[in-house]
């Protein structure tokens, strides 16, 4: 393994969310909508399991509004 | 005694006699485990049936559903996405023009101008009105009562709130349920005798659009229908066609989808009733996960189409310019891989990938949070008042190879 869990690290944009909400439904530890509907990142990854399913919530954004940063 | 419930019964077809596009494939008892099958050995095959038209690529596998979803350049929505209507047929959606019949960039502009009224903000402040709505409907009726479920209580619910925030008056609303289910229902002899009639019904859904919109435009009111008729798309005001269009699929989509997830609910919490058990224990605890759930196991809409839009080959098939695509959702959401013991009814199911509301493209559905929320309020507000409620009968469905649906369901409250 050369990538530690750790260094996923997860950023949206803000311009393309629309607020479908289905990160915060996968993972809720990480994501949450405010009551203005913007997005923000509670908590970056920091086990593998819950990388995985960040990973997850990545490639099912429907507007594809999330992406991993280094 | 009766016999344990076996929602997965072994099929008796042979792997060559299962065809997808046959509307009565989808009427046995054994299609699921067919799917199975079909999906363990050739999880992408040709499927073709005179009723579904010039036939279609079967994508059963949940990994290539994403795939496929998520590139909008190759796999289109523009030609339909109603995997029995040929392009070019004549044959009318009720996206035809709109958002789910467009690719992006055109697509995301669309989407943004109505995606605002369906976030969870919005569908929040909704809540106690859903809440009310449905307390109003079950609340007409007392224990013991024996009704059908379907049109007395599961369609009314989504009919009256999508009524409400599209604005239209409640005369107009039992017409409106009626189109809809002729629109959806073109395969079904029950409700027209050709595709035809399906298109026709569909046609007036768009033009009753049509005139809500020019009367909002001229007089606006606090409802969808309103912006949507403001709507300045690069200086133009939509055209009338693609007013009709975002009516229409937005009064379609909202009404029978959740209407056919609390049918599928109230016949598995009557099948599975340690279940039904767990959610009378924490009703609004479990409500999400469970409406989550319900809306696996009835996956309402049972594939979208797309058309490929240059010859090319994936996974090995080659592919034609032109030709349908199916993405079957109603086998993904029954793969084991991702949802363990598929076949059972689990409300506290977690994680819960499932593909009723799409895989995760651009078309993910817009009304996901309103439909969620209409599930387990209904749910909750059901088994408040009738706890024992039950199916007394098995559900009459519809013939249909994209909707899951069911005509009427026998249940006592």
């Amino acid at each position: 393994m050369t990538n530690k869990s750790t260094d996923v690290r997860v950023a949206v944009d803000h311009a393309v969310c629309e607020a479908s909400g289905v990160c915060t439904r996968l993972v809720p530890e990480v994501f949450e909508l405010d009551e203005n509907d913007h997005l923000h990142i509670k908590h970056q990854p920091d086990d593998d399991e819950l990388s995985h399913r960040v990973q997850m919530a990545i490639h099912r954004c429907p507007k594809q509004a999330l992406h991993r940063e280094q | 005694m009766t016999t344990p419930y076996n929602p997965n019964p072994p099929t008796t077809l042979g792997l060559d006699e299962i065809n997808l596009a046959d509307p009565d494939f989808w009427l046995r008892d054994d299609y699921h485990d067919a799917l199975t099958k079909l999906r363990n050995t050739r999880p992408i095959s040709w499927h073709e049936h005179r009723d579904s038209g010039k036939g279609h690529w079967a994508l059963l596998d949940y990994n290539d559903i994403v795939e496929v979803t998520r590139d909008w350049t190759h796999f289109v929505n523009k030609y339909g996405t109603r995997v029995q209507h040929d392009y070019g047929s004549g044959q009318i959606r009720p996206g035809t023009g709109v958002m789910s019949e467009l690719d992006p960039p055109a697509h995301t502009k669309n989407r943004a101008q109505v995606s605002q009224a369906f976030t969870p903000r919005q569908v929040k402040k909704m809540e106690d009105y859903v809440r009310q709505q449905a307390e109003r409907i079950v609340s007409e009726f007392s224990a013991g009562d024996e009704v059908d479920f379907v049109t007395e209580i599961a369609a009314k619910l989504p009919l009256e709130i999508i009524c409400d925030v599209l604005g239209v008056p409640k005369a107009d609303r039992p017409m409106l349920y009626d189109l809809t289910n002729r629109s959806l229902g073109d395969q079904d002899p029950e409700y027209g005798q050709s595709p035809d009639e399906g298109s026709k019904a569909t046609l007036a859904i768009r033009a009753y659009g049509v005139k809500l919109g020019a009367e909002r435009l001229a007089k606006p009111a606090d409802d969808l229908m309103s912006e949507i008729a403001r709507i300045d798309y690069d200086g133009q005001k939509l055209t009338k066609e693609q007013l009709g269009g975002y009516f229409a699929i937005l009064a379609v989509a909202g009404n029978e989808t959740s209407r056919t997830a609390m049918s599928w609910g109230l016949h598995a919490f009557s099948k599975f009733p340690e279940q039904k058990r767990k959610f009378l224990e924490d009703p609004i605890g479990l409500g999400p996960s469970a409406a989550e759930e319900i809306i696996r196991w009835a996956t309402p809409v049972r594939n979208m189409a797309r058309t490929v839009e240059e010859d090319l080959e994936f996974k090995g098939v080659a592919m034609k310019k032109g030709q349908k695509l199916a993405l079957w959702f109603a086998s993904s959401n029954r793969d084991p891989r991702y949802f363990p013991s598929p076949f059972q009814f689990d409300i506290t199911r977690d994680p819960n990938p499932m593909h009723s509301f799409g895989a995760g493209g651009p078309h993910f559905c817009l009304g996901a949070n309103i439909a969620r929320r209409e599930v387990y309020v209904l749910f909750q507000e059901l088994f408040k008042r009738f706890p024992n409620a039950e199916a007394i009968g098995e559900p009459r469905r519809l013939r249909s190879v994209s909707i899951n649906g069911i005509k009427s369901l026998r249940v006592r409250l």
